[in-house]
């Protein structure tokens, strides 16, 4: 026991400055105090110090700038990827079959998914160390503090939300590396490692080269763009309220805020020798996604039977007439569904629901930015 | 004006001369009054009387038996001896006439 309680002196001990530190430990060491006494005392200079650096602004802004919305986003963000994932994983792994290199139509798929689930893994980690560093940099020595919210924030939303978001194939969720492991694991690797990374990286250095910013404003910017769509839909999945408003369309700018920092706090004195480089580069930085985003747009929608009653779990299917690109998504218990960010052009959409009449409306046309609401009054289908 | 601890402190400080430093100060003040001192107040206190200009601290050497850490060393400043002679002169005005003794 006494054991335990040295080292969690040593441990505690940490959050002190380097000489009050010395100090306090030398204390204790002449004083001979047994091991819980050291560590009550401690405790107690801690928690003074602590209250203390919380009178400060800098803490405040690290909990609430970065922590909470932050530790919000990438814990919806990372069940979401643990979820729509899960599928992709089970059919790959769990249902392997040499057909899907047969055909030249399932070797893309293979390509498509695979390429898409290391984007989504990236934009993680990027989004997560970024996240990192600048908690790091706000709040050096209330760090444990907000780190230990940060982490609470991550995982709580696993112990409070119990139930998959994707309530859909019970087969997947059947197997508990899927159910259970695998939403553990995902903001584990993908958000707590890179962000504990980012922050160590911070209490090293404070502030990064140009050229290391340059790389990771460039790497951030170009991953937001990329997966602009699944953040909207993580984000959708878990707070249906937002679906469609124009809250989700701002998602990518706070996706970019931490690296937006780093741009502002890197030391361009040396290089450009004022201000200007950095709102140059986080002027690009936070263009990449606008420019991505202005070059899609969305489609929500309701799908009603014929009394007005919601139809769920319809399918409903985009179809680019250009691209031929086919982009498949369902109505969820309220009978509305979405298409986030897709490509501009002209579009056929078709609902197909068990015991209704397959309905397609062609030739619609997709502008910059447009949300353009596509509702579906379904037919029962009466045929035999 | 000073606080209570922050006097206690200061007749600790002045009493140990060139041995004054946390732990010994700790002990100093449990000795004379009595009473546990805590880390915390003691190391806090410490702060807020520098800052306020009536001690100073410094690391100073480190030896054995404290495993080669160093000691905070403190010294009253000629400010913290006028602070600590104003306190002590109020509480020997103000206590004149009375007798706390009870029966």
């Amino acid at each position: 026991m006494a054991r335990i309680c040295w080292l969690l002196v040593d441990r505690v001990s940490r959050t002190l400055e380097p000489d009050e530190r010395d100090a306090v430990l030398g204390d204790f060491a002449e004083s001979r105090v047994a091991a819980g006494q050291a560590l009550r005392d401690l405790l107690g200079l801690v928690l003074r110090r602590q209250a203390a650096l919380w009178t400060h602004w800098r803490p405040w802004v690290a909990l609430l700038g970065v922590v909470v919305p932050f530790g919000i986003l990438l814990s919806l963000v990372c069940r979401w990827w643990a979820e729509s994932s899960a599928t992709t994983f089970y059919l790959y792994a769990n249902g392997w079959t040499w057909a899907y290199l047969e055909s030249p139509g399932a070797r893309l798929d293979l390509v498509r998914n695979g390429a898409g689930v290391i984007l989504d893994c990236l934009a993680l980690i990027c989004w997560s160390w970024t996240s990192g560093f600048v908690l790091g940099s706000l709040s050096r020595r209330t760090l444990w503090v907000n780190r230990a919210l940060f982490c609470l924030l991550l995982f709580g939303e696993l112990l409070a939300v119990r139930h998959h978001h994707n309530p859909y194939n019970p087969l997947v969720w059947s197997l508990t590396f899927y159910s259970l492991m695998l939403p553990v694991l995902a903001p584990a690797v993908l958000v707590f490692l890179p962000s504990l990374s980012g922050m160590r990286n911070a209490l090293r250095l404070t502030t990064l080269s140009p050229l290391q910013t340059m790389l990771w404003a460039v790497a951030i910017a170009t991953l937001t763009g990329l997966a602009a769509r699944d953040l909207e839909v993580s984000v959708m999945a878990a707070l249906w309220p937002l679906r469609a408003s124009w809250g989700l369309q701002l998602l990518p700018f706070a996706a970019v805020c931490p690296v937006g920092f780093m741009v502002a706090t890197a030391k361009w004195r040396r290089w450009l020798g004022d201000a200007t480089g950095s709102i140059l580069i986080l002027c690009i930085v936070t263009a990449i996604p606008v420019l991505a985003k202005t070059h899609t747009a969305n489609v929500p929608g309701v799908v009603t039977d014929p009394r007005g009653k919601r139809v769920v779990n319809a399918t409903v299917i985009a179809r680019n007439r250009d691209t031929k690109i086919v982009y498949r998504t369902s109505s969820d218990k309220w009978g509305s569904y979405t298409f986030t960010s897709l490509p501009l052009g002209s579009y056929d959409l078709t609902v197909k629901a068990q015991g209704f009449k397959q309905v397609v409306r062609s030739n619609i046309e997709l502008i910059v930015g447009a949300t353009g609401q596509q509702d579906f009054s379904l037919k029962v289908d009466e045929a035999p | 004006m000073l606080g209570e601890f922050e006097y206690l402190l200061l007749c600790a400080t002045a009493r140990l001369g060139e041995d004054a430093y946390g732990a010994a100060i700790r002990h100093d003040i449990e000795h004379s009054t009595g009473r546990r001192c805590s880390l915390g107040a003691l190391y806090t206190t410490l702060d807020r009387l520098e800052a306020k200009g009536l001690v100073e601290t410094w690391m100073g050497g480190a030896t054995p038996q404290r495993g080669g850490r160093s000691k905070r060393m403190v010294r009253v400043t000629a400010k913290g001896l006028r602070a600590a002679a104003a306190f002590c002169g109020t509480v020997v005005r103000a206590s004149r006439g009375l007798s706390w003794e009870t029966n």
